[in-house]
């Protein structure tokens, strides 16, 4: 089931909410979100559900069993880590990665050694396999405290919310919220606002630019030439970005409503002026799990150059595979590591040097050029795509302009291009500033790079006037917050209506 | 204050998310509320589709998925003011293509993003973007070949072939010069007649080539139907009659037809629902009678599936009011086998004015298996065979039934 989707709008999400808070008590309360998890689940994958209930038994045994050993006897919670680690490993690698293994190497030794089994792959097995995997080595660093009941554990693994499509939620995010978390009224409406803005942004933007994107880029470079490989690629761009970002925002709303607070996952990255940057930005929970579980691991940076960089390129190449059982996917990993290896060495000190649009345009040619790599499939894809953006392929390849239709996406890529801005908080803040007669905190453009201490999604989609003391200007400003809500309800009404007519709505998770 | 915002947004939220609920439960309940909001309604006469019904609970279909993909459909179909949503959102897609392409000076866009049809300012008419041109010319020489051999089998009986101009490519249509390389029907007739010449018993009639304007184009075809309307009809059977030596139609004049205005499939489907007064012709068909397959008989006149039909007779205009049976019996002399698509619709009346008998067969679009042309032919023997179908349904036949010329 996909949050975008009848079902789960219509019938899921209101009976799943209505009946968790017609129960009295919390731990019935976490057995019916449970529930409803892996209803979520077996609605796309029935039989699937086993291999989840194995991963979330398994796990917590590995963990009991790892504290058990404590201090004293190391040395055995380190065999069951490895143990631990290995059977999540092994899981992921048999069900997402048997074809892609045996392609390769019957394909090197010229014969068919290895049985392609064609598994069809479990979904999200890429995130709860990474946040089991969190939980049993956080365990075993002392950093969170096992937990004892499995039904509990399980509602951590397999919660609705985030299980197909991220964040990434680490044990130690939540650990005190399985027991202690409060669901306000507050909460549940900033969790509801949180929930259409991210929806919106999946049916309304996404969902349209796919149309486009999908059209372009598999036709093929000398079918649509430069106009129509730019606005694919462009319009992929926007498609992965809000389809995303969209659904970390459901899904970090939608656990608001069930009082839970998760880490923020997306931060404007097509603002970013560099490599670097972008992944500072781009799916944080999926960076921030490779710096601590594997990079650091591994050294980091506090080693010799050569050292680092193969641990650099041992993470990119790992986030490539992770996001796909393909050769482009590795490579969009690897180009990442090349490049990220080549700022921190000297481009960046180059690039900072230009302007700061020039700067901005650098960014977005690095993350145009990686999702060309991350959509092509082939290499015949790749360079027909690239041949046709650089004008090989004339204006409009075999085609017209006309029937391309990019031409009609111009109104919807201003407003994607607007929506991948901090446009709602700057003026958020800068009514804010108007309330309460503070002075001014910075250009528009000028999005911090958010610390761990700003991962926070509590200032998502709140508009807290409690610090305005003006009479007038806090009537104002509580017109100015019921119109945003109001179009927050046209956002869900447009949403749900294009939901409804079932106008086209992929789901480019199934590879991750 | 805050806190009332959040109880409304909550509440304002849940009405929204719960309406299908609720519209289940209101026609459980027996409440009866008006066609377009939806709820009870069964079936959707805009999308031309039932309404899915209750999904069924078991094991086997949720293990291989039907129910789950039931439930998706049951869902999305019972969404109050569900006609409203279709058109809304195509509508507000279709405003981005409307600006740009009043910015680049055209009248012709598309309906919605991803639509197949396009909008023409200059007509206020819906038409289909030209696809292109792959194997179709080949398929009309199949087509051709296949039914020159059965006309030479039987040498005693004409053979009529109608083909209409209307089709996305369409030498009249504005879409044909912003497409490259377009299947064009100006190419794909000529392709047809040529095939189908030298046969002393086959006669070949189209209204090809005819049209100065777009204005004269739409006074034969629906501004946004993919078919002819009674005008168009009589025109194209006139120009076939005529040099088969058949007897001509009197079309008359226009006589506008009361009921709601039309919206056709290209409205329906490109959800875009400009409408029309449809007109038929003055000569009227009360000396033709038509009998359907379940026995029933009505006189040509008589236009019972279209009065009182609601959204039916809105959308679905010239099917309902063009009523088509198995057999016609006209004030005429002898027999003609009709073979056609749907655009025998209006046409079937118009034939049976001109014999006894006219046996009615849709083989050119249903994948019919009760046997071939040669076999209708042996079966009815028939004076004429008189064959019309959209260009489009002409390439396909021989792909449909493969056999069907043998």
């Amino acid at each position: 089931m996909v949050f975008s989707s009848s079902v789960f709008l219509f019938a899921f999400m209101p009976l799943s909410l209505a009946v968790y808070f017609l129960l009295p008590w919390r731990s019935l309360r976490n057995v019916w979100l449970l529930l409803v998890s892996l209803v979520f689940y077996a609605w796309g994958e029935p039989v699937y559900v086993a291999l989840m209930v194995f991963s979330i038994i398994a796990n917590w045994g590995f963990a009991l069993g790892i504290d058990r050993c404590g201090q004293e006897a190391r040395s055995a919670g380190k065999l069951l880590l490895v143990c631990a680690v290995a059977v999540n490993l092994l899981l992921i690698a048999f069900f997402k990665y048997e074809a892609f293994l045996a392609e390769n190497v019957n394909a090197c030794i010229g014969a068919a050694a290895v049985p392609n089994l064609e598994l069809p792959l479990p979904i999200g097995i890429s995130f709860y396999t990474l946040q089991a995997l969190s939980y049993v080595i956080d365990v075993y660093r002392g950093e969170v405290h096992p937990q004892r009941n499995v039904l509990y554990l399980g509602m951590y693994v397999a919660c609705f919310p985030q299980l197909i499509a991220g964040p990434i939620v680490r044990y130690q995010t939540i650990e005190d919220q399985v027991l202690n978390r409060r669901e306000t009224l507050d909460g549940f409406a900033c969790g509801l606002r949180l929930f259409i803005v991210g929806l919106s942004k999946k049916v309304l933007l996404a969902n349209v630019v796919a149309v486009l994107a999908t059209d372009m880029l598999a036709r093929g470079g000398s079918d649509i030439g430069a106009i129509g490989a730019w606005a694919g690629l462009v319009a992929f761009s926007f498609q992965i970005l809000f389809d995303f970002s969209g659904y970390s925002d459901m899904a970090i709303g939608l656990g608001k409503m069930f009082g839970f607070s998760y880490l923020r996952n997306f931060n404007y990255p097509y603002l970013s002026k560099s490599g670097t940057e972008f992944w500072r930005r781009w799916h944080m929970s999926l960076g921030s799990f490779f710096r601590d579980y594997v990079y650091i691991p591994l050294g980091g940076n506090r080693c010799s150059v050569p050292r680092w960089v193969f641990n650099i390129f041992v993470v990119w190449f790992l986030t490539g595979l992770w996001h796909g059982a393909a050769w482009h996917f590795v490579i969009w990993g690897l180009f990442y590591g090349v490049l990220l290896v080549a700022e921190k060495l000297f481009l960046l000190k180059a690039v900072r040097k230009l302007p700061a649009i020039a700067q901005h345009l650098y960014g977005i040619v690095v993350f145009l050029f990686g999702w060309l790599l991350f959509w092509a499939e082939d290499m015949g894809q790749f360079t027909g795509l690239l041949w046709a953006l650089v004008g090989g392929y004339g204006v409009s390849g075999a085609s017209t302009a006309w029937e391309l239709f990019a031409w009609t996406y111009v109104p919807v890529f201003l407003v994607c291009a607007v929506a991948s801005t901090p446009v709602v908080p700057y003026v958020r803040s800068r009514l804010l500033q108007w309330g309460t007669g503070e002075g001014p905190s910075g250009p528009f453009m000028k999005v911090d790079l958010p610390a761990e201490k700003r991962f926070g999604t509590n200032g998502l989609c709140s508009f807290d006037l409690s610090g305005v003391g003006d009479p007038a200007k806090r009537r104002a400003l509580e017109c100015v917050a019921f119109g945003v809500d109001l179009a927050l309800l046209a956002l869900l009404i447009l949403s749900v209506a294009s939901v409804a007519s079932g106008s086209f709505n992929p789901f480019i998770y199934f590879r991750f | 204050m805050s806190r009332v915002r959040d109880i409304a947004i909550i509440v304002l939220a849940g009405v929204v998310l719960l309406s299908v609920v609720g519209a289940v439960a209101l026609a459980k309940l027996g409440v009866s509320l008006p066609s377009w909001t939806n709820v009870g309604v069964e079936e959707s006469a805009l999308e031309g589709e039932y309404h899915q019904g209750r999904p069924v609970l078991s094991l086997s279909a949720v293990s291989s998925g039907e129910f789950q993909q039931k439930a998706e459909a049951y869902c999305a179909d019972h969404v109050p003011l569900r006609n409203q949503a279709l058109i809304g959102s195509a509508a507000l897609q279709r405003q981005s293509a409307a600006l740009m392409a009043a910015l680049l000076g055209t009248d012709c866009y598309p309906t919605f993003f991803g639509s197949e049809y396009a909008y023409v300012g200059r007509a206020d008419a819906l038409i289909e973007i030209p696809g292109k041109k792959t194997d179709q010319l080949e398929k009309l020489s199949e087509f051709a070949e296949g039914l020159s051999d059965v006309a030479d089998r039987y040498p005693g009986k004409r053979f009529v072939v109608l083909v209409p101009e209307h089709g996305p490519g369409s030498s009249i249509n504005p879409l044909v010069s912003l497409v490259a390389d377009p299947f064009a029907s100006d190419e794909a007739i000529g392709v047809l007649a040529e095939g189908l010449s030298g046969h002393p018993n086959v006669f070949f009639g189209t209204d090809e080539g005819t049209y100065d304007t777009l204005g004269d184009y739409f006074h034969c075809y629906y501004r946004t139907d993919h078919h002819w309307n009674a005008r168009g009809a009589a025109s194209v059977y006139n120009a076939g009659a005529e040099k088969a030596g058949l007897p001509l139609f009197d079309y008359g004049e226009d006589v506008p037809v009361e009921g709601p205005a039309f919206s056709g499939s290209h409205a329906r489907f490109g959800r875009d629902l400009v409408a029309e007064q449809p007109f038929d012709t003055s000569s009227r068909f009360s000396d033709v009678s038509i009998e359907f397959d379940d026995g029933t008989v009505i006189d040509g006149d008589d236009h019972a599936f279209f009065d009182g039909r609601g959204d039916l007779a809105r959308y679905q205009f010239y099917e309902c009011y063009y009523t088509h049976g198995v057999e016609y019996s006209g004030p005429g002399r002898g027999t003609a086998l009709l073979v056609c698509d749907s655009y025998g619709y209006a046409l079937g009346r118009i034939v049976a004015k001109q014999y006894e008998t006219v046996h009615y067969r849709e083989d050119l679009y249903f994948e019919t298996t009760e046997g071939n042309l040669a076999d209708r032919i042996e079966e009815l023997d028939p004076d004429d065979v008189i064959i019309a179908a959209a260009l489009s349904d002409y390439c396909s036949q021989t792909t449909r039934i493969p056999d069907y010329f043998e």
